[in-house]
């Protein structure tokens, strides 16, 4: 998972100008950038893998969701709690 | 490079919550889940979305319907899901409150998904049929759980 310890903040001028150096770091030494504008977070630039790892652990959680529904009798309708907690009902 | 790959969602809490408990439609909020994490997509969520879960497990809890170990459970996991949190701003308020004008609703709550929908042009998609049939006149990227969603 990407988190804020491992990953480099740069703006997007020096983005811009180190353009393939930062696509190189992040292939190859498997390092990860923010890209900021005028001080707002606009992209990632992070390894591929980080990507495919995160879909596996991603759908490794969907799993451990299942197992928990199964273990559960069936409920109240959310969307009609949901109704209810937005004062519509 | 197909530029569809990287289309972004919105999900209701409605649909949220039938993933983390055992309901009608449960089944299908799941599947939804797998086959946006297996395309890749973002799913974009207002930070308000972490309010109505943690209000909707404990109501749950109160009324009996799952134990309180279940529900911390279904919180622990909600919170690894990998979304990707936007805090309202006041644009993005201001927005709902006009929306929510314009569908004749009385609360902003739906319409603050629906706004982050159409200003990160995602899709919207709620279990919420009655709230969906208004969703649709406004915002045409607009879907329940039960419909094919092509990006």
């Amino acid at each position: 998972m990407i988190t804020m310890s491992n990953i480099q903040v740069i703006n997007a001028t020096k983005a811009r100008n180190d353009f393939f150096n930062l696509l190189e770091k992040s292939f190859l030494k498997k390092r990860s950038f923010l890209i900021k504008k005028s001080n707002i977070p606009m992209a990632y630039i992070v390894p591929i893998n980080v990507v495919e790892d995160q879909k596996e652990s991603q759908l490794a959680l969907l799993e451990r969701v299942r197992k928990l529904r199964e273990s559960m009798t069936p409920t109240t309708n959310s969307t009609s709690l949901l109704r209810k907690m937005r004062r519509y009902e | 490079m197909n530029k569809n790959r990287f289309g972004s969602v919105v999900l209701d809490a409605s649909v949220v919550a039938k993933l983390l408990t055992k309901e009608q439609g449960s089944g299908k909020a799941a599947i939804l889940l797998k086959n946006l994490i297996k395309q890749k997509r973002v799913i974009v969520e207002p930070h308000f979305l972490k309010i109505e879960i943690y209000s909707l497990i404990r109501k749950k809890i109160s009324l009996k319907d799952i134990h309180l170990k279940q529900g911390q459970q279904a919180l622990s996991l909600f919170n690894q899901l990998a979304f990707d949190y936007f805090v309202e701003s006041n644009d993005l308020l201001n927005i709902s409150f006009s929306l929510a004008k314009k569908m004749s609703q009385t609360v902003i709550y739906d319409c603050l998904y629906l706004s982050l929908a159409q200003t990160k042009k995602a899709k919207f998609i709620t279990a919420d049929l009655r709230f969906l049939k208004q969703a649709r006149k406004i915002y045409s990227q607009s879907f329940s759980l039960a419909d094919k969603i092509k990006f």
